[in-house]
């Protein structure tokens, strides 16, 4: 019977891959000696991808072995990965090591690849092993029997060496013998929207852990492959519980407080709908104005420059600008059709939990709707979004442009822009008399009763103004106000 | 130098253990099997046995009874692998040495025979 110490059984460990989204579509990484594969079309990143979780990997301390099965040169791959950040001249060739196996492969078949990659392995104490091209060594097996021998062989080593192994492919969609065997499939796509590429990464199989399925965004830029998971599956399920708020936020603009029932109610989300030059930005910025030290503010905008909000900022009242300038107020400025709709999302909840926003200004919603290439997504982002935000505890007030400039109906250009928001406020402007006046009302307020009546408001220097009386709409909307007097006096009126 | 016995009918186990062992300066004979296994032992006496529980022809159990029953491989060490628990092992199995679940870390198994050829050689 034992008398000796018994030697420990593998543990599910993880192994990161040091590309966050990755490893929060994983669960936390890859599970230790497991076996992947990588599949992609050509020119998808597959190359980038796993050199850069070797890169990582030799970064905290393992050793990681990147083998070639194709007649190609080395150099030239290093010399692609230079330009990226993540690549470290200084690892190689004692952490990070390039070996090609094509001549004992060629020549001996994959009995020789496998005592190779054997002798490599426990020589150098590899802990990971990308294996590049294995339609190279699918091709030169003498059977599928003989290749499925071959890489559950090799899962064997994985296994007992604590060597995680990547084995890239560039294989379709049909189901090969080695896929049914690995631990895990990572499939790379590009596809095309029109003149639209989106390049996504699916996991299709994973063992040893849940992952986030379907399609994940990526891009490659000089930092790597970035990945952003989907923030409908990332949040399917809030990070936390809701805590039951009771309380109203200001919306920095007195009257405005007054019609909503004194405010919008703490964790709620609240659209501001108006055409263009209606002051969506300007109220988002009122609001913002009652960010503090225990309630930090984010604006995260689109279309207005930082500089042009400085100078509104300079000029509201009560002020913005000492927020700003003292970082109680975060301004956050993306240029908009420019980025993928889930980075988006995820830059503004990193924004968010960075410094445990309180006050949220989304300054245009139809920026992250131009950027969603699956307009149907559209939905299940923004509710997962808002969800997110609410169990964080984050009063959130978005402005979301309408088309319509002047007339009687409004067309709101997103789906459902109800379930979107608890609270919505519309801005218009009316046509009278050869001159335009703007008008504010509340569509909805959360659990709660609210003034419904239409009012006039300016935007003046200090930014809004409501006036405290529906009388002047009224005349407004009959068409029978002498409003040259009564517009020079406005400031008495205003809120 | 000392001789190891490698017993299993998987060859990516037998083959790394083969490699590793060599490399460690053992001299090392690989089977498939128990009946295989127990061929060589008989031509030639090992200093050590690595076998796996399960295999074809002969198994584990049969092997490790077999060299307890011979006067001259009787005192011979055996490392039983199995991926199955040593308790279900044991209800079947009796007079190993060391029991090793699968999967095992290798260079903790390096670990493990150098300690058993150590301690046989006291």
């Amino acid at each position: 019977m034992t008398d000796m110490l018994p030697i420990p059984i593998s543990k599910p460990d993880r192994v990161t891959s040091g590309i966050d989204g990755l490893d929060t579509i994983l669960s936390g990484g890859f599970i230790l000696g497991g076996m992947y594969i990588v599949q992609g079309t050509p020119g998808a990143g597959k190359t980038i991808l796993t050199n850069q979780i070797c890169f990582h990997h030799v970064g905290v301390g393992g050793r990681a072995l990147f083998v070639t099965l194709l007649a190609e040169n080395h150099a030239r791959m290093i010399g692609n990965l230079r330009g990226l950040s993540f690549f470290d001249e200084a690892m190689i060739p004692d952490q990070m090591s390039y070996l090609s196996a094509f001549n004992e492969m060629r020549d001996g078949g994959l009995e020789a690849l496998g005592k190779l990659l054997r002798r490599e392995i426990l020589r150098s104490r590899t802990t990971m092993l990308v294996i590049d091209g294995l339609v190279s060594a699918q091709a030169s097996a003498k059977s599928d029997q003989a290749f499925k021998e071959f890489v559950h062989d090799l899962q064997e080593v994985a296994l007992a060496t604590d060597c995680t192994m990547f084995l890239t492919t560039n294989a379709g969609d049909k189901v090969s013998p080695e896929q049914t065997m690995v631990d895990g499939l990572l499939v790379l796509t590009d596809r095309m929207y029109g003149w639209q590429a989106e390049s996504d990464l699916q996991v299709t199989k994973f063992r040893g852990g849940g992952f986030l399925r379907g399609r994940h965004s990526y891009q490659i830029s000089d930092d790597g492959v970035t990945v952003y998971p989907r923030i409908e599956a990332r949040y399917a399920h809030p990070s936390r519980g809701a805590e039951l708020s009771t309380g109203r936020a200001s919306m920095g603009i007195d009257r405005l407080d007054a019609m909503l029932g004194g405010g919008v109610p703490i964790a709620s989300t609240t659209m501001v709908m108006g055409p263009s030059g209606a002051g969506k930005t300007t109220m988002g910025m009122h609001f913002l104005s009652g960010s503090s030290e225990a309630e930090p503010g984010l604006m995260f905008g689109f279309y207005e420059t930082p500089t042009r909000l400085a100078v509104k900022a300079d000029r509201l009242r009560p002020a913005l600008r000492p927020l700003l300038d003292n970082g109680t107020v975060e301004l956050l400025w993306q240029t908009p059709t420019s980025d993928l709709m889930d980075a988006y999302g995820e830059r503004l909840l990193e924004a968010v939990h960075r410094r445990k926003v309180k006050r949220l200004f989304i300054d245009g919603l139809t920026a992250f709707q131009s950027a969603a290439i699956d307009p149907s997504r559209i939905g299940n982002f923004f509710s997962a979004l808002a969800n997110e935000l609410r169990v964080l505890g984050v009063t959130t007030v978005y402005s979301l442009e309408v088309p319509d400039i002047l007339g009687p109906a409004v067309r709101v250009p997103v789906d459902d822009a109800s379930s979107l928001a608890e609270n919505m406020i519309l801005l218009r402007f009316v046509e009278r008399r050869s001159r335009l006046y703007r008008l504010i009302s509340i569509l909805k307020v959360r659990d709660s009763d609210f003034d419904p009546s239409l009012y006039e408001y300016v935007l003046g220097d200090t930014g809004f103004q409501i006036r405290d009386t529906t009388n002047t709409v009224e005349d407004i909307l009959s068409g029978s106000s002498d409003r040259e007097a009564e517009v020079g006096d406005f400031s008495k009126h205003g809120g | 130098m000392s001789l190891v016995l490698v017993v299993d009918d998987e060859f990516g186990i037998a083959g790394l253990l083969e490699d590793v062992l060599q490399d460690e300066g053992y001299t090392v004979v690989v089977a498939s099997n128990g009946r295989q296994a127990l061929d060589h032992a008989m031509a030639e006496k090992p200093d050590l046995v690595v076998t796996d529980f399960m295999m074809p022809v002969m198994d584990g159990a049969a092997l490790v009874k077999a060299m307890a029953a011979d006067p001259k491989l009787a005192d011979v060490p055996v490392v039983l692998m199995s991926s199955m628990p040593e308790e279900s092992v044991a209800e079947r199995c009796s007079g190993y040495t060391t029991f090793v679940r699968k999967p095992f870390k290798i260079f903790a198994m390096i670990d493990l025979v150098s300690s058993l050829l150590s301690a046989s050689k006291k």
